[in-house]
């Protein structure tokens, strides 16, 4: 198929700004989708991504500027506004409904309100269609999706998005959610679509997937776009340099100088530890003063691994044990935990974490307030000061405990969620996938907040989908595959090969089979490697 | 995720059963009960019992739309809209020489709709949570229809007793039930159904993917006022007159029905027949404790003891269903 | 100071965060506590009499037994409940208050039994509601019935009774409590107000009952019993609404069962009225003060302007809607997203 030289591009924002009240969310965007392209945008958090999302997508419409699709400037009043244009979306959060099949999560919103759209049968053909091209049984599309896993899940919103017409495909985040064959499958799906002239608009944070896929990228930083460059351009370095307005955006990968802990020294175990009814027992340990990072893809047993070890949920066998003034203590549950010095950060923060009614100062303060008290009743100036010192110790801005904490970015919310459990002078703090989501600037006072705890003697355990995280700020790395530790890694095996064959349940040496126990394999494409 | 483990037999149940048998169960257990202590309730003694119970069995059912639009969808109004229906039944119609059975039955629905699409105004357009736009038209309508008809009133047109005859073969308000139970059985066939539950389980779901919520939910507040209309026109037949203090007690007796039925409080899951189960349900419950000359006393106390493990029971079912 | 870790260097750490919404909170708080003010300048001007010392103690009367009354419900909504079995209780303190009294109990056995009573209900509701995730509505609504039921029962519907003469006095306007000049029914509602708001504010108890209300499941994460809150909520709840039973008893000096009915709307009301949020997490009781004496105020205003009780309740129930419109609207969907 030949291109004509200057076509009309699919969706335009021409000079589009946003306030939010005062603030400016989006400054002069311009961005500008070609037909069969695969575009990607990205930027930190707080850079106005999410805001164009939601502009293209209806949710919102801008203050000033046009949208423009195929060189008509249109009012997207609506999502559904936006799918009569021919504009898809998938979120990275998994928008399904626990009441309905899958099928009719699918094909919702398709409907007039009393007219369907197509028969029953016509909808099955098409859902199931798009279904096993990703990869997922089609029998996900009758049950409700109450059983489903996260990636079932976002395969019914994906599904949902391409059984409609399209000619804009927006995935933001999307691919998070997803195991890496699924959306391998995806990829190589999107790449039939291109070809037949329909776009992508890719949001990502992760650059070997923007590498793989993308045509071109759109760099957003504080709400202005920032420059559009050529696949041949996008290199990480170059897109990350972009994004932050430095030159040294590279910096952080490198590795800080990983510390020998005493073997023996151990604060914190795992003994004969089962997760899952089926998954073989291990033995883990974590060692006093380190910090140990767990790997694994998601849906592998790390979430699951952090969560046994800091009491909130129980092992189906085996036990976990703290040390507790040189006694073993066994962790029966989280408020014992807490009181034998184990403090756990949750991963998913709306959900789990934060309480959108209340200040900073509240959110802060909530876990540690007995401490403060005598007979229920706290000392409002030692409780206001000891957030103070908290915040400005994490750098959480703004510095002021009575802010609002919906009105906080996502990592500076995140800082005060860490906050609440430091204040606590933890002896081991394990955190949830704490970085998810968070911007380059946060993670990097992160890496370095957890270097200067250990030094004063906390253990750190920390959960990561990231393995450059894993690699930045870990002096050991468990890797869960199958719902147990695979691997534990330390010193001179600690590399990015050694952790993402171990994710995939190889060791970096054996590259002829699997080694491990025979447990479920999680994907078939073993043999492609992501590379950075 | 998890490896699957056998899954226990109840849960299995739980999850291939629909939510509302243990409410039919229940309504079984009530039946033999009855029966037992009643000698005539086989022989035509419970045509009676479903006429007296017919206007909670509307009222509930009116009550099961906006439940299952989500988003704490709640109509505290459906008893003073039943109520605010006698009232202009027998304090604006009648004494006008308006009492053509035509024009009663459409001027019913009418005021129903109208008090329906207030509500929904209300709540979806306006967007005041729905228990305090509710509450609020309760005490308009409730004081509306007291102000009109201060005293009760007993003189009905010939022909409404037609609702209240028990001589065919079939209580005739059983008709009337049937009638409310298709309309909303062929608006079940459609999309609004998909549509409906979409929302109220998940209405950021439902508008990312292209539901307009704001429709949705609207019709659904439309639609409990036309059946609440419908249960006002059969209440006051059963009553045999228009009494405004009536209705309002009707309330919070059909939003307990609706949870006997088994519908979610928080939306999205349940129907009308859930609603009507557990209707009728409530009503045999206080007959029984009736029949056996149980004081009005202790009716009053069994009935909070029934409702509150009725709930609990219908809690713990739903655990099992969705137990992962 | 302490030593922040974050680089000088870094200007994208903190991209400037949206701005916060507390300009609108602030503003519809000043309104809240405006519009008592405001709506007593409108009643002194229309309706002689109000602007006397016994005219302003029967409005604080009437007020300090609804306030009693709207403690529970306004905890309840802050948990993301509600009591429907506040009027119940008002039943059974007052009947129990009267019958027992006339069979020759003594009046401190007596508020001991009622209170206990009150526990129980408080407990129950707290318990019930706890369990899988059921609906305070339908909880409460059952309780409801229970307690009514077994008042009936215990008394077998006896309705006569007696009160103590210092019951009739707390509520009486030209009653006066050590010489002040006060009723004791005042007293009351303004030692509780203090004690509530003291709660809210200044106690580890008050900061996990908002953060329950705001998110129950990072509230758990964060040592929060959602049972145990939950629980002393709803009996604190019962424990007041005796509280307005008992000087209910004083009023009429007969028993009803009954006589809480109107407080179920009228709770209701107040809180919603000062401005709390039915969704939890939000809200204090100070506001719900400040909606119940504008409705207080509002019903004495339309009673002086010789509306009947029947357009009394149409008129609140568009004073709700008109209120709700201004400072209480939900979000749309989209800007939930």
């Amino acid at each position: 198929m030949s291109t004509p030289p200057i076509e009309p591009a699919v969706v335009e924002l021409a000079g589009i700004t946003h306030r939010y009240g005062p603030t400016v969310a989006l400054s002069d965007c311009r961005l500008s989708i070609a037909p069969g392209e695969v575009h990607g945008l990205v930027g930190e958090n707080g850079s106005g991504k999410s805001t164009v999302v939601k502009l293209l997508s209806g949710i919102m419409r801008p203050t000033e500027g046009e949208v423009r699709v195929g060189g008509r400037a249109v009012e997207l009043r609506s999502p559904a506004a936006a799918q009569r244009h021919e504009i898809v979306t998938v979120f990275q959060e998994t928008l399904v409904s626990d009441e309905c099949s899958g099928i009719d999560n699918v094909f919702a919103g398709t409907d007039g309100i009393f007219r369907r759209a197509r028969s029953g049968r016509a909808e099955r053909q098409a859902a199931e269609q798009v279904v096993q091209s990703l990869g997922a049984p089609a029998s996900i599309l009758q049950s409700s999706p109450h059983h489903l896993s996260l990636a079932e899940r976002q395969v019914l919103t994906l599904t949902r998005a391409l059984v409609r017409p399209w000619r804009l495909l927006i995935l933001d985040e999307a691919t998070s959610a997803l195991d890496l064959s699924t959306r391998d499958r995806l990829f190589a799906l999107l790449d039939d679509h291109r070809r037949e002239g329909r776009s992508v608009l890719f949001v990502s944070h992760r650059m070997d997937e923007l590498e793989i896929l993308i045509d071109r990228a759109t760099v957003q930083r504080s709400g202005r776009t920032v420059g559009t460059v050529d696949k041949d351009e996008a290199t990480p370095a170059r897109l990350l340099s972009m994004m932050s307005g430095r030159s040294d955006a590279g910096e952080h990968h490198v590795r800080a100088e990983a510390r020998a802990r005493k073997a023996s020294d151990v604060v914190l175990r795992g003994v004969e530890l089962g997760l899952a009814a089926q998954a073989p027992a291990f033995d883990l340990d974590v060692r006093r003063g380190e910090i140990l990072g767990i790997g694994g893809l998601d849906g592998q047993g790390g979430s699951h691994l952090v969560e046994v070890l800091a009491g909130v949920r129980p092992s189906t066998s085996g036990r976990v044990e703290v040390d507790r003034d040189g006694s073993w203590t066994r962790v029966t549950g989280y408020r014992q935990a807490f009181r034998s010095g184990i403090a756990y950060v949750p991963g998913k923060r709306q959900e789990e974490g934060l309480f959108p009614s209340l200040t900073v100062g509240d959110n802060l303060s909530l876990a540690t307030l007995p401490r403060y008290s005598r007979v229920g009743v706290f000392r409002a100036s030692s409780v206001l000061a000891r957030v103070r010192e908290e915040m400005s110790r994490l750098g959480v801005v703004p510095h002021d405990p009575s802010y609002p904490i919906t009105g906080l970015s996502g990592g500076n919310a995140q800082k005060v969620l860490v906050g609440r459990w430091l204040a606590a002078e933890p002896d081991v703090l394990i955190l949830n996938d704490p970085l998810r989501g968070v911007d380059l600037g946060t993670k990097r006072d992160f890496y370095a907040l957890l270097r200067e705890l250990t030094e004063a003697g906390t253990t750190v355990v920390m959960l990561s989908t990231e393995i450059e995280e894993l690699l930045t700020c870990c002096d050991r790395v468990a890797v869960c595959q199958a719902e147990r530790v695979f691997d534990v890694l330390e010193g001179e095996e600690l590399t990015y090969d050694a952790v993402l064959a171990a994710m995939f349940g190889r060791h970096v040496d054996a590259p002829a089979g699997p080694t491990g126990p025979a447990g479920p394999a999680p994907h078939d494409s073993h043999d492609r490697k992501v590379t950075l | 995720m998890s490896a699957t483990v056998a899954t226990p037999l109840l849960q299995t149940v739980a999850r291939k059963v629909p939510y509302f048998v243990p409410a039919l169960v229940a309504v079984g257990v009530m039946l033999l009960l009855t029966a037992s202590e009643s000698e005539t309730f086989l022989d035509g003694g419970w045509k009676l019992v479903l006429v007296y119970a017919s206007p909670l069995v509307l009222l509930a059912m009116a009550q099961a739309p906006v439940v299952l639009s989500g988003g704490g969808g709640l109509d505290l109004s459906v008893g003073p809209t039943a109520g605010l229906v006698s009232v202009v039944i027998a304090a604006v119609l009648i004494p006008r020489d308006l009492s053509v059975a035509w024009l009663v039955i459409v001027a019913a629905i009418l005021t129903g709709a109208a008090a329906g699409a207030v509500n929904a105004t209300l709540v979806t357009l306006v967007r005041i949570p729905p228990i305090i736009a509710t509450l609020a038209t309760y005490l308009v309508f409730a004081g509306l229809a007291t102000q009109v008809l201060g005293a009760p009133t007993g003189f009905l047109p010939e022909w409404m007793s037609w609702f209240t005859s028990v001589d065919g073969v079939l209580p005739n308000v059983l008709y009337v039930i049937l009638g409310v139970g298709l309309v909303w059985l062929l608006l079940t066939r459609t999309a609004y159904w998909r549509n409906l539950l979409m929302v109220g389980s998940n209405d950021r779901a439902a508008y990312t993917a292209g539901v307009n919520v704001t429709a949705v939910r609207f019709l659904a507040y439309l639609l409990t006022g036309v059946m609440a209309g419908v249960a006002g026109l059969v209440l006051t037949a059963v009553l045999g007159g228009a009494d405004s203090t009536v209705g309002p007690t009707y309330t919070l007796q059909a939003i307990a029905a609706v949870a006997l039925g088994g519908l979610s409080l928080a939306g999205g899951r349940g129907g009308l027949f859930g609603a009507a189960v557990g209707a009728v349900l409530l009503f045999l419950i206080q007959n029984y404790l009736t029949l056996t000359e149980a004081s009005s006393f202790e009716l009053r106390m069994a009935y909070g003891v029934v409702l509150i493990v009725a709930i609990v029971a219908n809690g713990a079912w739903d655990r099992k269903r969705k137990a992962r | 100071m302490s030593t922040a870790i974050t680089q000088g260097d870094a200007p994208v750490a903190a991209a400037s965060p949206p701005p916060p919404k507390r300009r609108a909170v602030r503003a519809s708080s000043v309104l809240v506590y405006l519009s008592p003010v405001a709506m007593f300048v409108v009643l002194t001007l229309t309706t002689p009499g109000v602007l006397s010392t016994t005219g302003v103690m029967s409005l604080l009367v009437l007020a300090s037994v609804l306030g009693l009354a709207a403690v529970g419900q306004t905890w309840a909504v802050m948990i993301g409940g509600i009591d429907l079995s506040i009027p119940a209780t008002i039943g059974m303190a007052n009947v129990l208050v009267t019958t027992l009294y006339a069979e020759g109990w003594g009046f401190g056995r007596i508020v001991l039994l009622v209170a206990v009573v009150s526990l129980a209900i408080g407990t129950a509701n707290g318990l019930l509601s706890s369990l899988f995730g059921l609906h305070p509505l339908v909880v409460t609504l059952g309780m409801a019935s229970l307690v009514t039921g077994s008042v009936l029962v215990a008394t077998d519907g006896n309705t006569g009774g007696d009160v103590p003469g210092f019951v009739t006095d707390a509520v009486s306007p030209v009653g006066s409590l050590w010489g002040i000049g006060v009723p004791a029914a005042v007293v009351l509602w303004l030692l509780t107000l203090a004690v509530v708001l003291a709660v809210e504010r200044r106690t580890v108890f008050g900061r996990r009952l908002y953060a329950l209300g705001s998110n129950e499941r990072a509230a758990r994460l964060a040592l929060v019993r959602p049972v145990m809150i939950r629980v002393v909520v709803y009996s604190v709840g019962a424990l007041c609404a005796s509280a307005a039973g008992l000087l209910l008893a004083g009023f009429s000096g007969g028993a009803s069962v009954s006589i809480g009915d109107p407080y179920l709307f009228s709770t209701i009301t107040a809180v919603v009225v000062g401005g709390t949020s039915l969704l939890g997490g939000a809200g204090t009781y100070a506001r719900t003060v400040a909606g119940v004496l504008v409705t207080t105020m509002f019903t004495t205003l339309l009673v002086g302007l010789e509306i009947g009780p029947n357009m009394q309740q149409v008129m609140l129930g568009i004073a709700i809607l008109l209120l709700i419109t201004v400072y209480g609207r939900d979000r749309h969907v989209a800007q939930r997203l």
